[in-house]
């Protein structure tokens, strides 16, 4: 009889720690993405506006009513990340680029926007970055 | 039943110090995770003060190239003269990024008064880069430029009649060097010389087309400061200039639009200059 309490009693407290393992490590387990990763793809869409404005690919787009340079510099960036690109002006939307195999947008979309003017005109770039 | 009793009681002892740890890992996850998102705040400011310091240099100019060495450090203007008034151009991109600031959730607010009044550009070696439609002035506010040279490259489109510009090359008692290469419609003129940064010279050209045409170089100690340069232009000229600016400048060497810039979003406040380029 006593041997079978013991045995009981050991079963239920097995029983017990595997439960609440499972309670305490299910957040730690589960695989979530991390603010250092979120940062980095920020600080990459915050750079790709920078490089497109200052190298004049933004002031060029408008002028020319073309999204191929912007295109192409998308092309250069990293191959696990999508971008999309809208420009608008003070008359609202212009145009907009996509890199190439990104159509729809991942579930995670980092919004970056930035301004930029050519001649007179005033301009906003809006880019939506997500990881493959 | 004791036996059994201490089994439960240690297992139970050891879930709660799994439970504990867990909780303590987890909130020091939560920790450098917000301390991630602070540093993406300032990021932001970061990048907002860049954009706004690239539109201005899109909006007005001058290019600027600044060139570097270990003993002396250039700073090149490339201008046109006469400018147009830019005081509405400036007053709508003020009311572009309050619409825009309200679109991304900040407080942005430009006051361009420094650079409605004349000085467009600050130096971090003291310089100051004074423009209005008609005149170029690089000088320092509170002191000596302590340049040692200027390299000026005036064109016009116009004949000249009368100049002085030759008279540089007679002037080989200063101690600053002053390089210019002019040319108009009659051919260019080649000038060397040196100046006392502590006493004013001019030197100008008129012109046959239009008789209240004229350009003035002016240089020494002027606008309380020594070793000043300017260039001024009247009339209908259209004049194109390069002025190149060369000193021993120590430290780094940074310049800022004269406009200065509040941004808040949550907690996060900055106000300062437009800063364009570090060398």
């Amino acid at each position: 009889m006593r041997g079978f309490v013991i045995t009981l009693d050991s079963i239920i407290a097995l029983i017990l720690a595997i439960s609440l393992i499972i309670i305490v490590g299910s957040p730690v387990l589960r695989v979530r993405p991390s603010a250092w990763s979120d940062a980095q793809v920020k600080r990459i869409s915050m750079d790709f506006l920078t490089i497109l404005d200052k190298s004049g690919a933004l002031t060029r787009a408008v002028g020319q009513n073309s999204s191929s340079e912007i295109i192409y510099f998308m092309s250069t960036e990293s191959s696990s990340l999508c971008m999309k690109v809208r420009l608008s002006g003070s008359n609202g939307y212009l145009l907009s680029a996509e890199k190439s195999g990104c159509s729809g947008e991942g579930t995670r979309v980092f919004l970056s926007r930035r301004t930029f003017v050519s001649g007179s005109n005033f301009y906003t770039a809006e880019l939506r970055t997500w990881e493959r | 039943m004791d036996r059994g009793f201490l089994v439960t009681l240690s297992t139970m002892l050891l879930l709660m110090a799994s439970l504990l740890l867990v909780q303590s890992s987890q909130k020091a996850g939560r920790n450098s995770e917000r301390a991630v998102l602070d540093a993406q705040a300032i990021d932001s400011a970061a990048y907002e003060f860049d954009d706004m310091a690239w539109d201005l240099n899109a909006m007005l100019g001058p290019q600027i190239n600044i060139s570097r060495n270990s003993s002396e450090s250039n700073i090149t203007f490339t201008e046109q003269l006469p400018q147009s008034d830019y005081s509405s151009l400036l007053s709508n991109y003020s009311s572009f990024i309050a619409n825009y600031s309200n679109w991304i959730n900040t407080n942005i607010t430009l006051n361009f008064s420094g650079i409605l009044n004349g000085t467009l550009l600050v130096f971090s070696n003291g310089l100051q880069y004074d423009r209005n439609a008609t005149a170029v002035r690089v000088y320092a506010s509170n002191a000596g430029t302590n340049a040692s040279a200027y390299e000026l490259s005036i064109s016009s489109n116009d004949y000249r009649n009368i100049e002085s510009i030759n008279n540089i090359n007679s002037m080989q008692s200063g101690a600053v060097k002053l390089m210019v290469h002019y040319s108009d419609l009659n051919g260019s003129i080649e000038a060397i010389g040196t100046f006392d940064p502590n006493s004013v010279a001019s030197y100008s050209v008129s012109y046959t087309g239009d008789p209240a045409s004229a350009i003035m170089i002016r240089v020494g100690n002027f606008s309380g400061s020594s070793g000043s340069i300017a260039v001024e232009q009247t009339g209908f000229l259209q004049v194109g200039l390069n002025l190149t600016a060369r000193g021993s400048w120590n430290g780094s060497l940074a310049y800022a639009y004269n406009a200065n810039m509040n941004y808040s979003q949550l907690n996060v406040t900055k106000n300062d200059l437009l800063w364009v380029g570090r060398h």
